[in-house]
């Protein structure tokens, strides 16, 4: 069948807008594979400084917020407008409000933002608030957008034919308005210049720190998890095809996690000048946290229960659940490492890297991976994938670059926090900052290849989604053979 | 006839001289960009509107 008649076939059949969802699904993909690349990159100028090539644009710190906006906002992004486009539309029952012209300027809108927050990077422009770098005329034109994301998102459930609204709805509406008023709120600054694109923020001292951890943790808490709680809350009961384990249980989950995650900031801020009684108010509402987080996993675990025999042929299964399992390791570890005793040995080391990325790559990405798999055929009209194994591959490629990345940050991690407060017999530090360094450079030649293993393994996933979206099928025997049909 | 597609051009036809003005005037490379940027996008999403509110149903 020729795109073009595809394509028509497409629009005649589906009373939904599926063109902006297959936009997003594709730009998922590229970002997902930009995001991997620089990220590769930049593990390996921390081992090899010769990797910053002597150029002021390539450099360590110029790369890395292009590595995060990446894998957050372009990639996770990407995936979060995709599955909400899609979870909203369907089970409101009613096409996009605001018809197909705004659905559009949202996709282009969107990309744009990432297009000039990414080029400012490179160029040194930057507000020098961890995940909340572009400057002022970025974020203005990503509020303008996201209030476009807002209306298509509400309008859509205020016109639904559905008296109820699932769950899923819930969580990414709490998403879209909480990133809305943490975006502005954050960002308020005063520019030098209408003309120009330098910004000084509107606080200062300690208040600007605590707004900006107020901003960075909930980005975390309402970006990278509420979000993506709605993928888990859609696509992992329509793929195990079975019921939610409980739904009172994703009700209390919601209204607990969102209460509770919004005070959780100041423990980014243990031993610093915020007073004590704000850390330990962050890190109480943290450990609180650990209990509404684990309800949602077992909650998503459990929707298995009579299905769990199908995690031995559905490798998309086994993405999502495996998912929900590191969403419940790193809600785990980070209530731990939020205890002010614990943060005193792991704040500013590898620790917290190798945390980070049990939640970005266990969680948000494996949740993505399997969202993906689930809407390409759909969107596209494929009964098949090209290749159930290439699946395979996938999972294992990028399961064991998990592995490889988060085991050798917690070996480098803790060992860096404990060379930072050895002390000699005469009370004097027994190593230098350097040593510290050299002691960690084996850890991060892993890391850099545990990152080419998970490279790898989207390189397999967007050939394996190119050769599906065309509607190519594999010859395959054995395990691919019996399950390549998508339902 | 949809009054919001018109209101909605005509935010973007607003965006876009803004973009054109700003990079106009200002001695910043990198903000010159994003005016150009900011025009260049408002051109091309005001073309899509019109290509999709004329396109016969179904063809989009």
């Amino acid at each position: 069948m020729s795109d073009a008649a595809l394509t028509a076939g497409i629009a005649a059949e589906s009373p939904y807008n599926e063109r902006v969802i297959r936009q997003f699904t594709i730009a998922t993909l590229f970002w997902a594979i930009v995001a991997f690349l620089v990220g590769i990159l930049i593990a390996l100028q921390l081992a090899f400084p010769v990797f910053n090539f002597g150029l002021e644009w390539t450099t360590f710190g110029r790369l890395r917020p292009v590595h995060t906006s990446a894998a957050v906002f372009a990639f996770g992004g990407n995936a979060l407008f995709a599955t909400s486009l899609y979870v909203v539309q369907r089970t409101c029952r009613a096409r996009l409000f605001g018809g197909d012209g705004l659905a559009e300027f949202l996709f282009w809108g969107y990309q744009l933002f990432i297009v000039l927050a990414a080029s400012g990077y490179v160029l040194g422009i930057t507000e020098g608030r961890e995940y909340a770098e572009p400057e002022w005329y970025v974020d203005l034109w990503l509020t303008i957008v996201w209030v476009v994301y807002l209306l298509v998102f509400l309008g859509t459930l205020i016109k639904r034919k559905e008296p109820h609204i699932y769950v899923a709805n819930w969580f990414y509406l709490a998403f879209i308005v909480t990133v809305a008023v943490l975006h502005i709120g954050n960002n308020l600054s005063v520019p030098v210049s209408l003309l120009g694109t330098k910004s000084y923020s509107l606080f200062s001292g300690v208040q600007d720190a605590m707004l900006q951890w107020w901003y960075g943790h909930n980005a975390v808490g309402f970006f990278l998890t509420a979000g993506f709680l709605g993928i888990m809350y859609y696509f992992v009961p329509k793929q195990a095809n079975r019921p939610v384990y409980s739904y009172r249980l994703s009700v209390i989950h919601f209204w607990s996690l969102i209460f509770l995650y919004i005070w959780a900031g100041p423990h980014h801020l243990h031993y610093t000048a915020l007073p004590d009684w704000t850390q330990t108010l962050g890190m109480t509402f943290s450990v609180m946290l650990w209990m509404p987080s684990w309800g949602g996993m077992i909650n998503g675990l459990m929707t298995l229960s009579g299905a769990w025999d199908k995690l031995r042929t559905d490798p998309v299964l086994r993405f999502l659940v495996t998912s929900v399992g590191f969403y419940g390791m790193s809600t785990f570890e980070g209530p731990v490492m939020s205890i002010r005793a614990v943060n005193s040995l792991s704040h500013y080391t590898d620790w917290t890297i190798g945390h980070v990325h049990s939640g970005a790559l266990g969680w948000v990405a494996f949740v993505s991976f399997g969202a993906i798999y689930f809407l390409v055929p759909k969107l596209w009209k494929r009964t098949q994938f090209y290749s159930l194994r290439l699946i395979e591959w996938h999972f294992w490629l990028a399961t064991i670059g998990i592995v490889l990345y988060i085991t050798p940050m917690w070996i480098s991690g803790i060992m860096q926090g404990l060379m930072w407060r050895a002390y000699d017999d005469l009370g004097f530090l027994q190593f230098s900052f350097v040593e510290t360094v050299a002691a960690m450079h084996p850890y991060y030649i892993v890391r850099a290849f545990a990152g080419v293993l998970f490279l790898l393994g989207g390189l397999v996933m967007v050939y394996n989604m190119w050769r599906t979206a065309r509607g190519d099928v594999r010859a395959e025997t054995g395990l691919g053979a019996a399950v390549t049909a998508v339902a | 006839m949809n009054i919001g597609k018109f209101i909605g051009g005509g935010l973007l036809a607003v965006i876009g001289l803004i973009g054109l003005a700003v990079s106009a005037r200002t001695e910043d490379a990198a903000f010159s960009l994003f005016g150009l940027l900011l025009f260049v996008f408002s051109i091309l999403i005001i073309f899509r509107f019109i290509t999709l509110a004329t396109a016969p149903k179904g063809e989009h």
